[in-house]
């Protein structure tokens, strides 16, 4: 450990142009991760955050809220069944507009029950009342412009909401969701389709399972998650071009310690000659690498972290400590693998050759 | 006569020079006891520097017995030669070989853990003591070759070899490296072979040895 500290102090320069590309090509690592979670949360943050465990779904629904439906008797059993650990979710993708103006906005109606447990938390305004006309929406509708206490219009059907409360970090499917009730939102349906069927889309169950009612299949909130239209396509495209990358860095770490151990061959072969055992020159080069990396690890989390702080929070980008620490005890591991091809060359150096007069 | 510190007999060893096989050395032996300088001469290409790394355990003969300060030491396995190396063992090198990375002391405290007081010690004797927290680069030709020496005395090692330890060194300065592994031999009672080129030094050995033709013949 000391020879190894004490020749990249030496060589500082040389180092340090190693530990710049680490520490860029890390930094992107994390920035994919804080992208594949950020991207994970406007796809799923609105079913992530709900305080339900799983969902009962229509037969036939492929794990889609949006397309399932409940019958009556089948949803009168699951009342039976729950009592208030059940609540109905409706979801529809709309658009809606500002009274004033006819630009359409992007939202995901959740049709919910103002007493259930799916009722969101404001940090503006109040809940929902037991009336129609009232809507909730997440905090991304600030941005455009519209404050609480306006009238909101829903595109298709006309029909008006008041905007009564703000709630935080409520996304599907990449557009912002908008919380009414149930009422409200089989009332939007019917003014804008007549051919429009009420029917309770899904339920959320809050704790465990309990019978199963029949024509209805039951999925656990990460089912319902990963089946999200795009979700699962994107979290395994960046996931994969994060871990690619890793993966790559630790390898590239291997081949610049293998290039430089190379041309330290004679400097190993005179350890050798004085008697320092294998293991201990083993030990040097890995722990060379492990400095190199783990500092390389430890400075491109401080830069992701500082950037996470920095950006707005429109960008989708949230860094799971978990799961940047996976990636970076992965990473130092790779790296520790890669330098073993340093250590095995190294190992065959026959100190004889290296110093053995005039015979090279 | 005095304990003999290193003992080679009937070795042999040769090489594969295309087809044939060279034998570089014939049947030699070589006995050197405590408080002796032996100097081996010979034309370049004689097989000085494999007789060498013959007795510093570091290359293996095809046939022949070496001892080490009377113990056997050629059937122990390859970990047990690195480690005898470190502990018996004191090597200076035709080009003074020390790590670039180091200061002249961290060569012998940090590669041989040896004390750093008996090292500054050790440098003062070799009139070094000025240059112990510079590193190589730092130091002239015959600073370097001094530390050098300092390092194969450090571990206190019974046996000193030494491969053309003044090539690289004007007149002057190669007679005074002589005359300190000279003073380190006779005075600490240890062996110390010196393969030279330089005539001009045999008079501050013991013995002479002459290789030629495989063989080793006293002169
Ligand atoms: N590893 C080796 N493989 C093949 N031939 C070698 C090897 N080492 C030395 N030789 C040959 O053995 C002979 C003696 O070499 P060496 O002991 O270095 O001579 P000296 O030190 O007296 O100049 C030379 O002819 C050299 O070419
Ligand atoms: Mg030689």
């Amino acid at each position: 450990m000391r020879l190894a500290w004490k020749e990249l102090t030496y060589n500082w320069k040389k180092y340090l142009l190693v530990e710049i590309i680490v520490i860029l090509m890390m930094f992107m690592v994390l920035f994919l991760s804080g992208l594949v979670s950020g991207l994970g949360r406007a796809v799923s943050s609105g079913i992530e955050t709900m305080d339900a465990s799983a969902f009962v779904l229509g037969k036939d629904s492929e794990k889609l809220i949006t397309v399932s439906s409940l019958t009556d008797a089948q949803y009168k059993k699951l009342q039976d069944e729950y009592g208030s650990r059940q609540t109905p979710l409706d979801i529809q993708r709309a658009y809606l507009q500002k009274a004033s103006s006819d630009k359409k906005i992007d939202v995901t109606y959740f049709g919910i029950d103002p007493a259930g447990f799916l009722a969101p938390k404001t940090y503006a305004g109040t809940g929902l009342s037991a009336g129609k006309g009232e809507v909730i929406l997440d905090d991304a509708f600030q941005d455009k412009g519209i404050k609480l206490g306006d009238t909101v219009e829903d595109s298709s059907s006309g029909v008006k909401l008041k905007v009564v409360g703000f709630t935080k970090d409520k996304m599907y499917g990449h557009v912002s969701v908008a919380y009414v009730s149930v009422d409200t939102f089989d009332a939007m349906g019917e003014r804008g389709n007549p051919m429009y069927q009420k029917a309770v889309h899904a339920v959320a169950i809050s704790g465990r399972l309990a019978a199963h009612v029949k024509g209805t299949e039951s999925y656990t909130k990460a089912q319902i998650v990963e089946a999200l239209p795009g979700y699962k396509a994107e979290q395994m495209t960046i996931t994969m071009v994060e871990w690619l990358l890793m993966a790559i860095t630790a390898v590239i770490i291997g081949v610049f310690f293998f290039v430089i151990n190379m041309q330290k061959e004679q400097e190993f072969g005179v350890m050798k000659a004085i008697g320092t055992s294998t293991a201990k020159v083993s030990c040097t080069i890995v722990s060379q690498v492990f400095l190199i990396a783990a500092l390389g690890a430890a400075i491109a989390c401080g830069l992701a972290t500082a950037m996470s702080a920095a950006l707005p929070a429109s960008m989708p980008f949230y860094l799971v400590p978990a799961q940047v620490a996976v990636v970076l005890v992965a990473f130092v591991a790779v790296s520790i693998l890669s330098s073993l091809a340093s250590v095995a060359r190294v190992a065959r150096i026959d100190p004889a050759k290296v110093i053995g007069g005039d015979f090279q | 006569m005095s304990e003999t510190i290193l003992g080679m007999s009937g070795i042999v060893k040769s090489y594969a020079d295309g087809e044939e096989q060279r034998c570089v050395l014939d049947h030699v032996n070589l006995s050197v006891g405590a408080g002796e300088l032996v100097a081996v001469v010979g034309p370049s290409g004689s097989g000085k520097s494999t007789l060498l790394n013959i007795a510093g355990m570091m290359l293996s003969p095809d046939e022949g017995d070496v001892a080490i300060c009377g113990r056997a030491v050629s059937h122990l396995p390859q970990r047990a030669w690195t480690k005898l190396r470190r502990e018996q063992i004191g090597f200076i090198f035709q080009n003074h070989q020390l790590l670039p990375y180091l200061t002249a002391e961290e060569q012998l405290t940090v590669m041989l853990g040896a004390d750093r007081t008996a090292t500054r010690e050790l440098f003062g004797e070799l009139g070094i003591a000025n240059v112990a927290t510079k590193h190589p680069a730092q130091l002239s030709g015959g600073e370097r070759q001094r530390v050098a020496i300092a390092r194969a005395f450090a571990t206190n090692a019974r046996l000193i070899l030494a491969d053309e330890p003044t090539a690289s060194l004007d007149s002057e300065r190669g007679r005074q490296v002589v005359q300190m592994i000279r003073q380190e031999a006779h005075q600490r009672n240890k062996a110390a072979v010196m393969v030279t080129h330089d005539q001009r030094v045999l008079d501050l050995v013991d013995r002479v040895f002459r290789m030629e033709d495989g063989k080793l013949i006293a002169v």
